[in-house]
């Protein structure tokens, strides 16, 4: 599969009267945005602000982050989702909006939804305080079940991302990467002297506010399964999740999973990166032991010398990571675990809730029990009500002028587990 | 297949035990960490295995007041099971703050808590059946 990947790079964002970009602005209708929310009777208040990188500005509590992007070839976005589920997507040419994001903000449950701060000692460890925001603040109708609130959330987000990337779908993109990854026994042929290298994607799933989507599949109904790295580029992969928000990859990490693209800077040059294995995050033991085997067939089948493992959230997860990793180690495959740490306040306990003797290397993204000072912000997109009881707050964190303390993992991505962010180890 | 009537289910969260009622065996308990210390003691006196993870996944134990687990009677060897529940109370120690939650806190979570708890082993029984 080969994928042309063209970006634009969008310097701002300007309300008018017409939806479209011209010299790297992003013009919106509001309006038209607002009604396309509003579709759904779910949905009975949509409201959009923008946020600019630098000002005073907070927004809580956040759901989803996604890039507009759009297909000019080659099937369609979110396919499943927004855009048919065939034909598969991964091939053809993709273009982006880059350097902004959409930004779905509301109260889902009372304590899974992160902040985004523009400024500050905060916005160090946020990929999105870098981004020109477009914030679609959402309000339920009376009496939603939270999942069915969750979902109308969700489908809001992508459906703005999807109108608003068409703007892209006829423009000249300011660069061009292009990604390929050929059918096993081809791309094994391509570098025979390089290692084999794949990448196990643990996805989230277990159960209301942890799922993921892969082309509109729920995670925890699929068992392990191949995918071309390019697939996730065109939005294959969906997150439905309301986990804590320093470990929350957003739909927007999908489309910018660091591993893959670094995966695809090495290769041909020190790896041949063969491909994503895709697996999930099971609640029940004997779905954890029957995916890890599955996974480390996969492995073994597709001739891999050595992985590179994520997962997402904290505690149950890392069963399955010290599963895959033992299980993938036991056939000869070298494992590099990749996750973020817990450690208590001091740093001082055991970061994970498993271990295995085969975990012998692994790159820490950080760790999310730290605290900060958030200063008071001029302007709140959203609600900070819910700050004490939102994940890394605590009863009483809030001060009177609107400052509060928390641990950074109330921080959207702060510690994200995939690399995408500002703690992760690098190597220079 | 498992045989439902060799399941139990421990928890402190009524929506589990109201949903699961004449279905599969619940024993109540008051608070997060009592469930936890009912498994251990299940699972140390033998003949218990599990057949849930003891921990949520991304919502940390001292984060929610709610939690659920399923055991089932067997005679297999259940050192794993040891293991794991252990791990999982020494993260609950790590984690169990002075950051008690007050009351307006427990309104505007509880409901939510147990949703999500709940929605975890929700479909059980078909998932364990079929």
């Amino acid at each position: 599969m080969k994928l042309e990947l063209g970006k634009i790079k969008i310097n701002d964002i300007k309300f008018a009267d017409k939806t479209e970009v011209k010299d790297h602005v992003l013009y919106v209708n509001k309006e038209e945005v607002e009604k396309l929310v509003l579709e759904d009777d779910k949905l009975i208040g949509c409201h959009l602000e923008i946020a600019h990188p630098g000002e005073s500005t907070r927004i809580t509590p956040v759901k989803d982050v996604i890039e507009p992007r759009v297909k000019v070839s080659g099937g369609e976005i979110f396919p499943g989702v927004i855009g048919k589920v065939t034909p598969p997507v991964g091939t053809g040419r993709t273009h982006a909006l880059d350097g902004m994001t959409v930004v779905t903000v509301g109260r889902i449950v009372g304590f899974q939804e992160g902040v985004i701060d523009m400024s500050g000692v905060a916005a160090d460890y946020c990929p999105f305080s870098k981004t020109v925001n477009l914030c679609v603040v959402i309000e339920p109708a009376e009496g939603l079940e939270t999942h069915v609130y969750e979902k109308a959330g969700r489908m809001a987000g992508l459906k703005v991302a999807a109108y608003l990337g068409e703007t892209a779908r006829n423009l000249e993109p300011d660069t061009l990467e292009t990604y390929e990854t050929k059918p096993i026994f081809e791309q094994a042929a391509e570098y025979p002297d390089l290692p084999k290298v794949g990448y196990i994607h643990m996805l989230q799933s277990q159960g209301l506010l942890h799922d993921t989507y892969y082309y509109g599949v729920d995670a925890k109904n699929f068992v392990p399964t191949f995918m071309y790295p390019t697939e996730i580029m065109d939005g294959a992969i969906v997150s439905g999740n309301c986990v804590a928000p320093c470990d929350k990859v957003t739909t927007y990490h999908h489309f910018h999973n660091p591993v893959i693209e670094d995966c695809y800077k090495h290769h041909g040059k020190d790896i041949n990166f063969m491909g994503v294995i895709l697996t999930n995050e099971n609640v029940f033991l004997a779905d954890k032991e029957r995916h890890s085997d599955m996974v480390a067939k996969l492995a073994e089948y597709m001739g891999l010398d050595g992985v590179l493992i994520t997962e997402e959230g904290y505690g149950n997860p890392d069963t399955d990571l010290m599963m895959n990793c033992k299980k993938v180690e036991q056939k000869g495959i070298k494992v590099v675990l990749i996750t973020d740490e817990f450690p208590g306040k001091d740093g001082k306990s055991q970061s994970l809730a498993d271990t295995c003797d085969e975990a012998t290397a692994l790159a820490s993204c950080g760790q999310g029990n730290m605290t900060l000072q958030f200063p008071a912000m001029d302007k709140v997109i959203g609600t900070q009500d819910y700050i004490e009881s939102q994940i890394g707050g605590w009863a009483g964190c809030v001060n009177p002028d609107g400052s509060f303390e928390a641990e950074i993992q109330i921080i959207i991505a702060s510690t994200i587990a995939n690399g995408f962010n500002k703690l992760a180890a690098r190597g220079y | 297949m498992i045989d439902v009537t060799k399941l139990l289910i421990i928890t402190n969260n009524d929506v589990t035990e109201e949903y699961f009622k004449g279905q599969i065996r619940t024993e109540m308990v008051e608070t997060h960490k009592d469930v936890l210390l009912k498994v251990r003691d299940y699972i140390y006196a033998g003949g218990w295995k599990l057949i849930t993870h003891p921990m949520a996944s991304s919502i940390k134990p001292n984060q929610t007041p709610f939690r659920s687990i399923i055991l089932i009677q067997s005679k297999e060897d259940n050192t794993e099971d040891i293991i794991m529940i252990e791990e999982a109370l020494i993260s609950f120690e790590k984690f169990e703050g002075d950051k008690k939650p007050t009351e307006w806190y427990r309104k505007t979570t509880d409901q939510d808590f147990k949703r999500i708890d709940f929605y975890m082993i929700e479909d059980a029984i078909p998932h364990l059946t079929r």
